[in-house]
């Protein structure tokens, strides 16, 4: 995947995930549409450009919520990398992969905000909704990772591919 | 070789990192606002395709209930003649007050209409995003009105876009007023049912709060204007200490939001 591919999905990414609206009865979290793409680039790209995907994401995360920046870079980059490390293991190309995967990216995720948050002071800790949010998180998880994985390996195949010259 | 460069790789990224987290305040809005700028055209196409598909669902979807809509209506024009009868009233014997009494007219703030561009892209956070910012004279920490009321207040500024804090996140706090009593409002997140609540507290004990009491803004601390609708009052109960009253309040205009809410463009808003 190019660079350039990459800032494309992100931005597009980031868009449609400020405008879906939330859910109240899982907790009014967000549709995990950036993690998603970033589990799908995890695993079809190098290590330098999943780094640049990773801090992307978390860039673009923060400036979309008044929450200071940086906040959600070392989730993003540990997701990208530890998924990353693991791309051998892992059947790149089917749905339950990325089912199961969005399940605990969107778990952790849920746990990793619910730690920071209320260790600085930025959100108070509520059990009762700490529990419904991550019960909310499966399910989010579940369904829009591998929705974000089927539009975007369509997309992705429907880009020509340059062709390779030989001599 | 290939692990030195891959542990060279991975201090950059710690670097840039820490870099990113030790930014000062000024570098984060800009760093916020490049991003903002970046994406909110697309969200604005996407959001005024989706309102005109809405729009057409809903003309076409309005023929089948014609005659029960015209009932509605028939009888709101009542209530509203009603209404503004009882409106018409108020707003004499206010004027004869104000001229008794000599009262300054009180000075009209101006204010920026700006539209909803889209929500917080996380779920921990209940903000909207207006597409005004700076470069339309939007500021930091001012008040955002919509005719239902009280919204919230801004709280990142890009050049043309702004984050608004609702009443309802918990890092909002207003002063407000309720049957002639003082307290502080603070908003809760959102409840089960997805409706945004609000706590008033410190409310004096001996003071009766009753459902449906209307709460507004006290105007102490500069930031929000005076006499604002926040909500009404939806339940009453002591403090835990058992010292002041606090009351939980349906944020009306946060409930009601539209694609359109005004920001307060008054120069003197606390910083």
């Amino acid at each position: 995947m190019s660079s350039l591919l990459i800032t494309l999905l992100l931005l597009l990414g980031a868009a449609f995930q400020t405008l879906l609206p939330s859910l109240a009865f899982i907790g009014s979290l967000e549709w995990p549409v950036l993690t998603g793409l970033l589990i799908y680039i995890s695993l079809r790209t190098d290590g330098a450009r999943l780094i640049y995907a990773s801090l992307m994401a978390g860039l673009l995360y923060d400036s979309f919520s008044p929450m200071p920046l940086g906040t959600s870079l070392p989730f993003f980059l540990l997701l990208g990398g530890g998924l990353h490390a693991l791309r051998g293991e892992l059947f790149a190309d089917q749905v339950v992969t990325y089912f199961m995967l969005g399940l605990l990216a969107v778990l952790l995720k849920t746990i990793y905000f619910a730690v920071v948050f209320s260790a600085s002071g930025l959100r108070p800790l509520q059990p009762g909704l700490l529990a419904v949010r991550l019960a909310g998180g499966f399910i989010l998880g579940a369904v829009t990772v591998p929705l974000v994985y089927l539009a975007v390996s369509m997309l992705h195949h429907a880009i020509p591919k340059p062709r390779r010259r030989w001599l | 070789m290939v692990e030195q460069k891959k542990v060279l790789r991975w201090v950059a990224v710690a670097f840039a990192l820490l870099l990113i987290l030790l930014l000062p305040d000024g570098c984060t809005s800009r760093v916020k606002g490049l991003f903002k700028n970046l994406v909110t055209p697309v969200q604005s196409g996407i959001l005024k395709g989706g309102r005109s598909l809405k729009a057409g669902a809903d003309s076409v979807r309005g023929f089948g209930g014609l005659a029960e809509e015209n009932l509605r209506l028939r009888s709101e024009v009542v209530r509203l003649q009603a209404e503004a009868r009882l409106n018409k009233n108020i707003e004499e014997e206010n004027l004869k007050l104000r001229k008794l009494l000599a009262f300054h007219n009180r000075q009209t703030k101006a204010l920026i209409p700006a539209e909803v561009a889209a929500r917080s892209i996380s779920g921990w956070w209940q903000s909207v995003r207006i597409a005004k910012g700076i470069k339309e004279g939007v500021l930091h920490n001012r008040a955002v009105i919509s005719p239902d009321g009280l919204v919230g207040r801004t709280a990142d500024v890009s050049a043309h876009t702004a984050e608004v804090l609702l009443i309802s996140d918990p890092a909002c706090k207003v002063s407000a007023r309720v049957n002639h009593t003082f307290g502080l409002v603070t908003g809760q997140g959102v409840n089960l049912k997805g409706y945004p609540v609000a706590r008033m507290r410190f409310i004096h004990k001996d003071i009766p709060i009753r459902v449906g009491d209307e709460v507004v803004t006290s105007g102490l601390g500069g930031v929000f204007p005076r006499d604002v609708l926040i909500g009404r009052v939806e339940a009453v109960r002591i403090g835990e200490n058992g010292l002041y009253q606090e009351a939980d309040i349906l944020p009306q205009a946060v409930i009601n939001l539209t694609d359109v809410v005004f920001v307060s463009a008054d120069e003197e808003g606390a910083e």
